[in-house]
């Protein structure tokens, strides 16, 4: 009697005890259709870009008398990979990379290529891309990723290449 | 003792409850991995069932851009097809002087109009394309981006682990 007289004197005279139920059936519901919505909108693989740009439809040139130096890299269908530089009052320069032994495109010779080409031609400021019409663009992006570590890639408009229409 | 092999013996009823809690925890788990993979715009865009994207190492993130998908059967812009495709083979005639595809660039030329009048100026392209594509097309795709300034491309690809 006394415990009891006590613990309603230190609460507040006459405070009842109160029970609180959580409705969880609800919360369930509620999670239920959440979770629903969130599946069907979910991305489950990570979708990212690799950035690249193509040459426009009308190049200028801002100083025709003195072209920046061109450094132009095109995927031949044997997996070679042929590197041609043209620099204002020389020759142009054509190098080829073959094949790594087991078939492979060989990234590293391109990579060493163009590095030793960077610190050549300071002025250097993008790689022209072009491909055998054969390749797959899976070879393409790989090759982009790998070149544009080095300077960024401009897929060649060929376009600009023929007054007449391209062969297929 | 021989009466009690013959017993018949009871069967017990056991009552079973939904033991709503743990079912509760476990929601509220899945919901939070749900929510932290939950994004909106561009990021989120899904290719069509027959796209398989090439996979890439050294990516950066989606920008929003007017967006072109090449599938083995068809070119869509922005979710419309423009273009139907025979395994990734078009029609000749379909050939601009330029080397650039006429529905392409029709429809382009269309989305750049709309855009324009929005007030709307960009020059980004992003590309979502089936990793077997070959280069005889793409570079007519390139060549139809370019001849309304949309030069700056992003290349969709499926980030590598």
């Amino acid at each position: 009697m006394s415990a009891i007289a006590s613990a309603e004197s230190s609460s507040g005279k006459g405070a009842l005890p109160q029970d609180c139920e959580l409705n969880i059936a609800s919360i369930i519901d509620c999670l239920t259709v959440l979770i629903t919505y969130l599946l069907a909108v979910a991305s489950f693989i990570s979708i990212a870009a690799v950035e690249a740009q193509v040459e426009s439809k009308a190049p200028t040139i801002s100083n025709p008398s003195d072209p920046p130096p061109l450094i132009s890299i095109r995927l031949m269908p044997d997996k070679r990979i042929e590197v041609s530089t043209e620099v204002s009052g020389q020759a142009p320069e054509k190098q080829t990379i073959p094949s790594l032994p087991d078939g492979g495109w060989n990234f590293l010779g391109v990579t060493q290529n163009l590095e030793a080409a960077k610190q050549k031609y300071s002025m250097l400021k993008f790689i022209s891309f072009s491909a055998d019409n054969s390749i797959e663009y899976l070879d393409i992006v790989k090759t982009v990723e790998t070149i544009k570590s080095i300077l960024p890639v401009e897929f060649a408009n060929e376009g600009n290449l023929w007054p007449s229409p391209p062969s297929l | 003792m021989a009466l009690s092999s013959f017993a018949v013996k009871r069967t017990v009823q056991e009552e079973m409850s939904l033991a709503i809690t743990p079912m509760a925890d476990v929601f509220t788990v899945i919901l939070v991995f749900l929510l932290k993979s939950f994004s909106t715009g561009i990021s989120s865009l899904t290719p069509t069932q027959d796209v398989h994207l090439p996979e890439a190492r050294a990516v950066s993130s989606l920008l929003d851009g007017m967006k072109l998908e090449i599938s083995p059967n068809g070119i869509l812009l922005n979710d419309a097809q423009v273009m139907k495709l025979t395994q990734f083979q078009f029609d000749p005639k379909q050939l601009a002087e330029d080397g650039s595809l006429k529905e392409i660039n029709d429809a382009i030329r269309k989305e750049k109009e709309e855009k324009t009048l929005a007030g709307s100026v960009e020059s980004r392209m992003t590309i979502v394309a089936d990793r077997k594509t070959p280069y005889a097309l793409l570079k007519r795709v390139f060549t139809s981006t370019a001849n309304y300034d949309y030069t700056d491309l992003s290349l969709a690809v499926v980030e590598e682990q």
